[in-house]
């Protein structure tokens, strides 16, 4: 089974908190201090982005920003796209090519994956996977 | 990017104007239970100027953004904030809100205009110093 934590993410500071998700490798060897060197799914989101989307990168955390201090937003960059009968919400948000998926948790938002406009279907599905697995991984424990 | 590189970029300040825009334009819509069309007539602008701002997209001229504000009734109070002092207290997890303060006297003291509440803490405090009111001059004739 897929081990996981959640990390704050920094750059983003409000009401609500902001964790990514850090998937662990099965190899980690904790007692070694070498979870600072896995990346979150946010972190190495950033890193993976060409330059041409950095900008856009800016802007969709100052949206995730907003949204951490109840701030408006328009429907354009953020969205509910929980499905019918599911219980835990899921969010969107949007900036141009680049998008981030999470989950709302008791005053926080644990972001699970960050995506492009043109891979939404796929995204989304790998969004879903991993929500599936890391509420499983909280149900064991 | 950590979260002074966010708050020093114009992607995070573009972002605030944006969508608080968007947040006064929805809500004076759902008051007065108008939609896309309806505020766009009672503005006079078209449809779709009022769907990009309502996306969150606005980058107009200033004067456009004066417009709308003045047409959902908002004045469009602007602030500028000395960056360096808004960084170091968003890391203290200090924000800033607009409210409204009484307009302060400004009495002449000593053949100048000093403001009133300088004048009567710093009188009350050296009373028979006048030259210290000058540190807190605010304009001379």
């Amino acid at each position: 089974m897929s081990k996981f934590v959640k990390r704050k993410i920094e750059t983003i500071n409000g009401k609500q908190h902001f964790f990514e998700l850090v998937v662990l490798p099965e190899n980690i060897n904790l007692k070694n201090n070498d979870l600072k060197e896995v990346k979150g799914v946010w972190k190495q989101y950033e890193e993976d982005l060409e330059e041409k989307y950095k900008s856009s990168f800016r802007s969709l955390t100052a949206i995730m920003n907003r949204k951490a201090n109840l701030q408006s937003l328009s429907k354009d960059k953020f969205r509910d796209i929980t499905p019918t009968g599911e219980v835990i919400k899921e969010y969107e948000f949007k900036y141009q090519d680049l998008r981030a998926y999470g989950i709302k948790l008791p005053n926080e938002v644990l972001v699970i994956l960050g995506g492009y406009k043109n891979k939404q279907t796929d995204d989304c599905r790998q969004f879903r996977a991993l929500k599936a697995k890391y509420l499983e991984s909280i149900k064991t424990t | 990017m950590n979260r002074e590189d966010l708050l020093r970029s114009k992607e995070y300040w573009m972002v605030q104007v944006q969508n608080e825009l968007y947040g006064v334009i929805e809500n004076y819509m759902k008051k007065n239970n108008l939609n896309r069309t309806g505020f766009a007539d009672k503005i006079g602008v078209s449809r779709g100027y009022v769907t990009q701002v309502l996306k969150g997209d606005f980058d107009h001229k200033i004067s456009k953004l004066v417009e709308l504000s003045l047409s959902v009734n908002k004045a469009p109070v602007v602030n500028f904030i000395d960056l360096d002092t808004f960084v170091k207290n968003d890391a203290n997890n200090l924000t800033y809100e607009i409210y409204p303060i009484y307009r302060e006297e400004t009495i002449s003291f000593a053949n100048q205009k000093v403001n009133s509440k300088f004048y009567n803490s710093y009188t009350n405090l050296i009373p028979a110093d006048e030259t210290k009111v000058e540190a807190v001059l605010i304009s001379s004739n």
